[in-house]
């Protein structure tokens, strides 16, 4: 590990002093989980790691009647055990108990969830070039080795986002909250993640003096349910192929705010209105899930060695849509 | 089923000393690498001498005391080393009685013993090849599966694994050593891997994080079986045993999901990938 100075600033107006020094050598540093693993691989280094955890404001989880905002600094086993998230939320819980070890749960924060960064082996290797490494060219499309890689394009780097905290947060319709050196500033969460069309070296538009302070979840409709499978290589401490959050609702008996997003198949989570309005106004049932599924990956481009992930993503979205169905009918 | 060749592959040395306080010292130029063979060549030596078990220390693998040892490696040590030891006891044994022999009878300890000080040292060299100890040892195991046919997903349901290893010295140790090599193969057919990049040459998982050795959720209990006796020739019926259940367990898995599926895998480790494509290339696609 290169050299860095360490900061533990205890307000949010100094951790963005402290961040905006002008010359983007400063990083923030939550549970430190991805992160670590980066600087000790050599993959980054900066002069200056400003460290959240003194920032007691960003590990609330409050409930203002009208949604659940949570902090940053909220853990994943937090998430996997508030009894907050029941109901419409459960989602999120399921999700978060999919997510690494208990051991990196434990230390893992809902923002460094949101904010980690890519698992294409070829990003995770100091040795091998990568365009998201500053580098020139891209070993990975002519690899073997393409699991954790895009089925749904690039462009340029085909690297996937393999948070499993996105999917259900997007299909729960979360909004991100950000402070910056001019105020603060809130936006879908879907708006948060950026593919490589905007910027390669980066997965999301956090500007680099910018904080992830909290996301809120918004009041969803009481009947509202979903579910979030996840196929993955080992059953344990493993991140996603391929995700998917299913939510809707039933009214007499048919689909409503549908919501299906998908994980580890594109460079950001991929939601998929397509699919959703193909369920929407439906009543459910596997053959109108096969359709739902197959129109969410109608657009997918797999590369020369990951086709296999169209297959165990519709498998996961057939699956996902008829367990909904069956746990809101009680079943 | 699986056969694994037999017998005294190579050179086994072991040195026996009886000392004049009466505790007794196996030196052997192996190494126990976690298998347990200082308990076992513990045991030989005590059946040997007719001692108790913990009259016996067994050191290992130190050059300046232990006799030239092969590579602790081969699924050898109970049958090769086991053997010397066996021989080297007797040995140390036959010395003692000749120098009981030699002694007035009665003999009265406080007369000033023996005339002999110092320890009494049995040694012993089976050479590679020896045909005294040519045996075979032999497995069959049993594996059943569960195949996830859209995602291309086995899960192993239940595994039993039956050894023909002759005497089991230790049969907790034994059990141990079946399950952990079965374990290791599970993990081999299901899902691991080495990443080479062929245009760096660099491994593109060398660490536990991207290299997924697959964790014990993944695994079925495995029921562990010696249905064999003693056989005739192996030191005290004993055979070999640390190499042989890995043999049989690609196999296992691959005939299980052959005739769960009429798929026959081909390539380890079984993934997802591999499992798809040769449900496709085989016509069993269920869509």
């Amino acid at each position: 590990v290169k050299p860095f100075a360490f900061v533990e600033p205890t307000s949010l107006d100094e951790v963005i002093r402290l961040l905006g020094d002008g010359t983007g050598q400063a990083r923030l540093i939550a549970g430190g989980s991805d992160l670590l693993g980066e600087l000790k691989d050599e993959l980054v280094s900066y002069a200056r790691l400003v460290s959240l955890a003194g920032v007691d404001e960003l590990r609330r989880i409050d409930d203002d009647g009208d949604g659940l905002r949570l902090g940053a600094l909220v853990t994943v086993t937090q998430l996997e055990c508030d009894s907050r998230l029941t109901g419409p939320y459960r989602i999120l819980a399921e999700a978060a108990r999919s997510v690494a070890t208990p051991e990196i749960r434990t230390q893992g924060t809902l923002g460094g969830n949101l904010c980690q960064r890519p698992r294409c082996l070829f990003y995770r290797n100091a040795l091998t070039p990568c365009l998201k490494k500053g580098g020139v060219d891209c070993p990975a499309l002519e690899s073997p080795y393409q699991a954790y890689l895009s089925i749904m394009g690039g462009p340029g780097c085909y690297s996937v986002h393999a948070s499993d905290l996105a999917p259900p947060l997007i299909a729960l319709g979360t909004q991100v909250s950000i402070a910056g050196p001019s105020g603060a500033r809130t936006l879908a969460l879907e708006q948060f993640f950026a593919g490589p069309e905007r910027d390669i070296r980066r997965e999301n538009v956090l500007a680099a003096d910018e904080v992830l302070t909290s996301v809120t979840l918004p009041a969803v409709r009481p009947r509202w349910q979903g579910t979030y499978l996840k196929a993955r290589e080992r059953t344990a401490g493993d991140f996603p192929v391929v995700s998917v959050a299913v939510g809707y609702a039933l009214d007499d008996g048919r689909i409503r705010q549908a919501r299906l997003v998908l994980g580890g198949v594109a460079p950001v989570p991929w939601r998929s209105p397509a699919a959703e309005a193909v369920l929407e106004d439906q009543p459910p049932s596997p053959e109108l899930a096969t359709r739902a599924a197959a129109a969410a990956l109608a657009s997918a481009q797999p590369l020369s060695h990951n086709a296999f992930k169209v297959e165990i993503g519709r498998a996961l979205m057939e699956r996902a849509i008829m367990a909904v169905a069956s746990s809101l009918r009680g079943e | 089923m699986g056969i694994y060749k037999g017998g005294i592959g190579r050179e086994g040395e072991a040195e026996v000393r009886i000392t004049p306080d009466g505790q007794v010292v196996v030196a052997v130029g192996g190494v126990d690498v976690g298998q347990g063979s200082t308990t076992i060549l513990a045991q030989i030596a005590a059946e040997a001498l007719g001692v108790p078990v913990e009259r016996i220390d067994v050191v290992m693998a130190d050059t300046g005391r232990t006799p030239p040892a092969h590579v602790t490696a081969g699924s050898s040590t109970t049958i090769t080393t086991g053997a010397a030891v066996k021989l080297a006891a007797e040995d140390a044994k036959r010395q003692l009685l000749a120098l009981v022999d030699g002694l007035p009878q009665p003999f009265d300890p406080g007369s000033g013993g023996p005339g002999k000080r110092g320890d009494i040292v049995g040694t012993a060299r089976v050479t590679s090849g020896s045909r005294e100890y040519l045996t075979n040892a032999f497995a069959a195991h049993f594996a059943e599966v569960e195949v996830d046919m859209q995602r291309g997903r086995i899960r192993v349901l239940r595994y039993v694994a039956a050894h023909d290893s002759g005497r089991i010295v230790h049969p907790r140790l034994a059990e141990n050593q079946v399950s952990g090599g079965v374990l290791q193969f599970l993990g081999i057919a299901l899902r691991e891997e080495l990443y080479l990049d062929k245009h760096s040459g660099v491994t593109l998982n060398a660490n536990f994080l991207e290299h997924k050795s697959t964790s014990i959720v993944d695994f079925p209990p495995i029921e562990v079986l010696f249905p064999a006796g003693p056989d005739p020739v192996g030191p005290y019926g004993a055979k070999a045993l640390g190499e042989p259940p890995v043999v049989p367990v690609l196999a296992a898995v691959a005939n299980a999901v052959a005739n769960a599926t009429g798929v026959w895998l081909r390539e380890v480790p079984f993934t997802p990938q591999r499992v798809l494509q040769a449900i496709h290339e085989q016509g069993k696609g269920v869509r």
